[in-house]
């Protein structure tokens, strides 16, 4: 641990010895402690430069996710179980960017946190075990199949990425995940889990010092390559796409493709939340005029998203009328683009993001999340709210100009 | 956990000690018996009051107040809890904004509708009649939901259990704006309020206003657990919906009732047939025999109902039911270890020692509570489940009736009828 600590807004940050970053949100006279590891390397880790042959090393997809599953497969047994027997409930994601490791417990805080830290470090893949595991990923991804709002949302990523392997579902394919052993599983965890991109995060009623002690359990590894994308165009692949899962009532999602960015990346992500909500939150002209159109019956759902060589935007919601949805944002953004966005919106929904962020930073799971995402932007959580707080309307009104374009749009349905 | 403030005969009020939140929730029900003639207005009527009230007359004008209170959640919803149909308003407001406010929102949405001649106004009637009949229609595509609910009504059937909170398609052409109006006001006058706010000790009595409010008025009947409990052979229901994966669910009544010591028994049951990644369902169908990847049993609200639900390959129904039932029966023969029991019992208390970090689950928890009259608080609950033994599990177990078995799959099955 370094002396150059900083404390911002309650929330400790720091870079440890071992290359990881540190973060703590003390949360007195909360009983729930919560921890995660954060790995920043996930499924769209599928190519990196080997450190020993000339050619880049490449991986399956779902090569990041099949590692979180068997990780906790430890040479003395299930590490998952073995949270459940210390008092805690254990769990893990991947994504597209990171991979993460968490447990939330009332006590033995410091049993778990060390068996936390202990098994991220500790691979121990078996050939018959891999082999085993790949009935219940065929399981997990055949459930996902079977998910109309997953099927939309990768329906659209194919129709706007090229190349770029956010385009590919997470746990990968029934094809892909086959064509992953155990030797690869370990090849795969050598390149990606190096403790330069690691990120212990803390939150709860603890003491710093402790944490900061058990944390030296991060050894430190060499600094990992970084992963090779191939390059992707700045436009869209399809502008329409359609999928059919007989459902009875349609599903779809709008999208836009958007500016990969390299800085202010979390700053961008606040704009965007506020220019979302004004551009079709439950108080925006555009719902209330597609509602009383009938094409919708409650407002479309938002998010953003955003890494190394990628962002974009969707708008979630269902119906007959996807089309005519999509005309009617397009009006609505050339009216804003236009206009500007109304001062009296700005303020009342960046007020509204404010008060989430407060309703967010109550609960000890709300805050480790929230945490997770930020670090990936390698912001503590005081910080992001600070932020937002300072967040203005010309920002906006730039980013509206630059991004949200009609020959970025993608529109996704599943019948 | 929770002081009684005074009561009226017809609405109860609830403070939770919120003092380390940022946010101040308040919730308000209007407790109703579930019933088949009226679940349908009742699933209505909470749509019809959310597109306003006289001091904010659309739903616009509802969301930018709500902004302005920097985000209010707000919400006007159906609970089902058991054989009742909760009729609940809700506002969860960050402790900045004035308590009064978040009050005066909900008193709007609550007592000043938007009313014309004695009737709700026909152009929203007609409007919100159109989108919860396509909701309705809609249930099936959330296939893990539906496979819940239709569960669920096969194993309580001829109960009130059974009935649909959400209302049926087929009721709703004949209500107008006049029928719902008539309903609601009969759940004015006679419908049991209970108020629950979860804040400052010092903002309390602020709430206590809403006791004028719910005054007199002779109780809509009310709820006797453990009526009418189902009989017969166990069902074994088969349902198709396109899908590549199948989802099994199977419902065993074992008779425990919340409140009672039998339901701290059949959590701890819960807890180790497989309620987490240690249990004996996720360990053996899933780690050891691959069938699946998501498998856990749980219980239903103020119903002794214990479900189990996994996702799986069509073609393993009859494997993976064997495997369930199996499972089952190693916890009504005492295999369970006494570490392994201690181990089961933490996980609930963890579980519900953390319903003190968080707004929602603390009323959540109280409201059963007060729904089944057991207002003991946590530690006394958490007491009762510190004391089951094995033996009461294994006497849990043996008491577990297979009421259904439910099988919802696509193509594989349909495919694979004629073998």
């Amino acid at each position: 641990m370094k002396e150059t600590d900083t404390k911002k807004n309650g929330t400790v940050w720091a870079k440890m010895a071992s290359g990881a970053d540190f973060y703590f949100i003390p949360m007195p006279n909360y009983g729930e402690k919560a921890a995660a590891i954060v790995v920043k390397a996930g499924s769209d880790f599928l190519a990196c430069n080997s450190p020993k042959e000339e050619k880049p090393v490449k991986f399956p997809e779902g090569t990041a996710h099949f590692i979180e599953h068997r990780l906790f497969r430890q040479r003395w047994g299930d590490a998952f179980a073995a949270f459940s027997k210390q008092g805690a409930s254990a769990n893990a994601f991947t994504d597209a960017q990171k991979t993460v490791y968490y447990f939330s417990c009332q006590e033995n805080f410091f049993e778990n946190l060390r068996l936390l830290l202990s098994f991220v470090q500790n691979p121990y893949f078996l050939e018959e075990e891999t082999e085993q595991e790949k009935s219940i990923i065929e399981s997990e991804i055949t459930m996902y199949d079977d998910t109309p709002s997953w099927r939309v949302y990768y329906q659209l990523l194919q129709a706007m990425y090229h190349r770029h392997p956010i385009r590919n579902p997470i746990a990968g394919n029934h094809k892909t995940m086959k064509e992953i052993n155990h030797k690869l599983l370990q090849q795969a965890y050598d390149c990606m889990y190096t403790t330069n991109r690691f990120s212990l995060i803390c939150a709860g009623d603890i003491s710093a010092r402790k944490i900061i002690e058990a944390a030296e359990m991060i050894k430190k590894s060499k600094p990992g390559e970084k992963p090779l994308f191939e390059r992707e165009p700045e436009e869209i692949k399809e502008s329409y796409t359609e999928g059919k899962l007989g459902i009875s009532r349609p599903i779809f999602q709008i999208g836009f493709k958007m500016m990969p960015m390299t800085k202010d990346v979390l700053r961008q992500r606040i704009l965007m939340n506020i220019l979302m909500d004004i551009l079709v939150g439950e108080s925006s002209a555009f719902y209330h005029e597609a509602y009383t159109k009938k094409y919708l019956d409650e407002p479309l759902g938002n998010a953003y998203f955003s890494g190394e060589g990628y962002a974009f935007c969707a708008f979630a919601g269902s119906g007959e009328q996807s089309k005519e949805v999509s005309e009617l944002l397009l009006q609505h953004l050339e009216i804003l683009r236009k206009e500007g966005v109304g001062k009296e919106d700005f303020s009342r929904i960046r007020k509204k993001q404010i008060g989430y962020f407060i309703r967010q930073s109550q609960s000890v799971s709300g805050m480790l999340m929230g945490q997770i995402e930020w670090a990936m932007d390698d912001t503590p959580a005081g910080e992001a709210f600070r932020m937002m707080k300072a967040v203005r309307k010309n920002e906006v009104d730039d980013l509206l100009r630059r991004e949200l374009m009609k020959e970025k749009m993608v529109l996704s349905v599943i019948r | 956990m929770y002081s009684l403030e005074r009561n009226t005969p017809r609405c109860r009020i609830f403070w939770l000690d919120g003092k380390k939140f940022k946010t101040n929730l308040l919730v308000l029900f209007f407790d109703l018996p579930l019933k088949r003639e009226t679940a349908t207005q009742t699933a209505l009527l909470a749509e019809v009051l959310k597109e306003g009230c006289k001091p904010y007359p659309d739903a616009r004008e509802i969301a930018i107040a709500t902004e302005e209170l920097y985000g209010a959640l707000w919400d006007i919803s159906i609970v089902k809890k058991g054989d009742r149909q909760l009729l609940l308003f809700s506002i969860e407001s960050a402790k900045v904004v004035p308590v009064e406010d978040a009050i005066g929102f909900i008193k709007a949405l609550v007592v000043e509708p938007l009313v014309e001649n004695d009737a709700f106004l026909d152009e929203v009637v007609k409007r919100k009649k159109e989108i919860l009949a396509k909701r309705l229609a809609a249930l099936k595509d959330d296939k893990r939901g539906y496979a819940q609910k239709r569960c669920l009504e096969e194993a309580a059937k001829d109960t009130p259990v059974e009935i649909s909170a959400d209302g049926y398609a087929e009721d709703l052409d004949q209500i107008d704006g006049k029928m719902l109006y008539k309903h609601y006001c009969n759940i004015m006058e006679r419908g049991t309020v209970k108020v629950f706010f979860c804040g400052d000790e010092g903002e309390k009595r602020k709430v206590t206003a809403f006791r004028k409010l719910f005054q007199g008025g002779e109780h809509l009947s009310g709820f006797v657990q453990g009526e009418g409990l189902p009989k017969g052979e166990p069902a074994f229901i088969k349902e198709h919906t396109p899908m590549e994966q199948a989802r099994l669910l199977m419902a065993f009544d074992t008779k425990a009732q919340w409140g009672e010591r039998s339901f701290a028994t059949l959590l701890v049951l819960n807890q180790l047939f497989g309620g987490d990644p240690d249990s004996i369902l996720f360990q053996s169908l899933r780690e050891r025999d691959g069938l699946c990847y998501d498998i856990k049993s749980y219980l239903y609200p103020l119903t002794g109902f214990l479900f189990v639900q996994t996702g799986i390959k069509a073609q393993d129904a009859k494997q993976s039911a064997v495997g369930i039932l199996k499972a089952l029966e190693e916890l009504s023969e005492a295999k369970v270890g006494a570490k392994k029991l201690e181990e089961a019992k933490n996980g609930i208390i963890r579980q519900y020692q953390a319903i003190a970090d968080q707004p929602w689950s603390m009323v959540d928890f109280s409201v059963e509570q007060v729904l089944v009259e057991g207002e003991r608080g946590l530690d006394a609950f958490l007491a009762r489940v510190q004391e089951v033994t094995v033996e009461d599990v294994c006497r849990m177990a043996n008491r577990a009736v297979l009421r259904t078995i439910y099988l919802l799959s696509g193509k594989e099955a349909k495919q694979n009828e004629g073998n």
